[in-house]
């Protein structure tokens, strides 16, 4: 059994774990109630800034003509798969890259311009080449998450010790033993770190795509929204979204505790 | 002799110049001998045992062995596989090499056990203390069964009571497997308590100033041969040679 200061010491963190998740649940609890007492007694336009119950009723009405669910779906579904491709063709190439280390020098320079290319400038010419679908945004999406995921991996990948590597060497390894015995398994925390990179900028992606697009999704409906004067609308999408984006964050870091046990 | 190393030399170059690493380095090595190379840092002392196990190439110079050799190759540090157990760390050489046969895993199994590492064949290498994870790094090295260890500044990353206890170790059980050792140091004293031969390496280009046999009276493992009287002697012919400036 622990001694009486270890027990309090236990106590102690515990208390402060709870005030913690506490304080953050009072803080959102109580923005929402000021929100609304402040949208009541019209200390706000409720037209530009909508209220707590506003979006509720949105939320509502979307849900009984069965639009809510579709609308999630479809943002969901592309960032999925955008995810899952971009990651992986990110990795991809970032492996090509470390394997050949000229064709990485050579490639260095586009990458960077690439990198700092404002990706939602490309929009329309995705748009003329993909259609006005989902093809488009899931394009949008790719562009923006694959450089900087190539970028990162490749960096985590060179970055590998060298030493380890000489040692791989000197049992005359090959370079794909190399590779999936060592620079894999090494890097699998970096690779997590791109992956938490990587939603972020896919949501950006889906979302640009479904405003220049406007046919479905989340994105949509902020842009319809916007369009017709609603903000209760344009409320209701951004919360939806901020709920599925850290959704997604918390479904990493879930992975991330299985894979880094 | 085993192995018999005439002229080599190595040049780097580099962008700005060319570098003369090591230059008119010869020795022989016999077999079971344990050999040390002590010499300023930065001398290309590496060089020598990257050349020998075939991660570098020399510029000249003829390198000849006993028939079918095996080099085994332990860099700085244990270089030991987090994401692994210590049974799978030390398959890595005969995994690379396809020889991951039952008797292989039973010889593998049989130096854990012998070496005092047995309960600790299914645990991660950051579950063990320094000197541990430094022999779970030989075992790996004699997994493969070479004849000749090259050991490159293997205890380097350790702190000082730790690197006294660890080359008694690796002394041991180099010595108990009978194996022939090269192995590259900074320190004297530890060159002097291991080695049967000491090469002293001057500044760059690398060539050999000297070459001490190392006489200790009751020879035995690197700590108690620290108390030899001849000890003293040899550190400081080696310290002049190495005629080391700030």
């Amino acid at each position: 059994m622990y001694s009486i200061e270890h027990q309090k010491y236990l106590k102690n963190i515990k208390k402060r774990k709870f005030l913690i998740r506490f304080t953050q649940f009072a803080i959102v609890f109580l923005l929402i109630i000021i929100w609304q007492l402040a949208a009541d007694f019209g200390l706000i336009n409720t037209f530009i800034s909508s209220s707590p119950k506003a979006i509720l009723n949105t939320v509502i009405s979307l849900y009984n003509d069965g639009s809510l669910f579709h609308h999630i779906g479809i943002t969901l579904y592309e960032v999925l798969v955008s995810f899952v491709v971009g990651t992986i063709i990110g990795i991809l190439i970032a492996t090509i890259l470390w394997r050949f280390k000229f064709l990485a020098k050579v490639l260095d320079p586009y990458l960077t311009v690439l990198n700092s290319l404002p990706k939602v400038s490309l929009g329309p010419i995705i748009i003329i080449i993909a259609g006005a679908g989902t093809g488009s945004i899931i394009l949008m999406a790719l562009f923006i998450s694959v450089i900087i995921t190539i970028i990162n991996v490749h960096q985590a990948f060179t970055n590998t010790d060298s030493n380890k590597i000489r040692l791989m060497q000197s049992f005359k390894a090959t370079k794909s033993q190399i590779f999936f015995k060592l620079i894999l398994p090494s890097n699998l925390s970096n690779i997590i770190s791109a992956f938490k990179v990587n939603i972020g900028l896919v949501f950006i992606g889906v979302i640009m795509g479904e405003f220049l697009v406007s046919k479905a999704g989340v994105g949509y409906l902020i842009m319809y929204g916007s369009q017709i004067f609603n903000l209760n609308l344009v409320m209701t999408g951004i919360i939806l979204l901020a709920i599925m984006a850290s959704l997604m964050y918390y479904l990493i870091l879930f992975i991330e505790k299985r894979l880094l046990k | 002799m085993i192995l018999s190393i005439k002229d080599l030399r190595k040049i780097y170059h580099t962008k700005q110049n060319e570098i003369l690493a090591v230059d008119n380095f010869s020795f022989d090595l016999k077999e079971g001998e344990f050999v040390a190379i002590v010499g300023p840092s930065g001398c290309g002392k590496s060089t020598i045992l990257s050349i020998l196990c075939g991660l570098d190439k020399a510029s000249s110079g003829s390198i000849k062995t006993r028939k079918n050799l095996k080099f085994g190759y332990m860099p700085q540090g244990d270089n030991l596989f987090e994401w692994q157990t210590i049974f799978k760390n030390c398959l890595l050489g005969l995994e690379i090499n396809k020889q991951v046969t039952e008797e292989n895993k039973a010889y593998v199994k049989k130096l854990l056990k012998t070496y005092g590492l047995e309960e600790f064949e299914n645990a991660y290498p950051s579950n063990l203390s320094g000197g541990m994870r430094q022999r779970v790094a030989l075992i790996r090295t004699l997994a493969t069964k070479p004849d000749l260890l090259l050991l490159d500044e293997p205890f380097s990353a350790l702190d000082y009571q730790s690197r006294l206890a660890v080359s008694d170790d690796v002394y041991r059980i180099i010595k108990k497997e009978k194996k022939s050792a090269i192995m590259i140091t900074h320190d004297i004293s530890e060159a002097l308590a291991m080695a049967e031969r000491v090469i002293v390496l001057s500044q760059r280009p690398s060539v050999v100033k000297n070459i001490y046999e190392i006489k200790l009276t009751n020879r035995s493992t690197p700590i108690n041969n620290r108390k030899a009287k001849e000890f003293a002697k040899y550190y400081d012919m080696i310290w002049k040679d190495i005629d080391f400036h700030v």
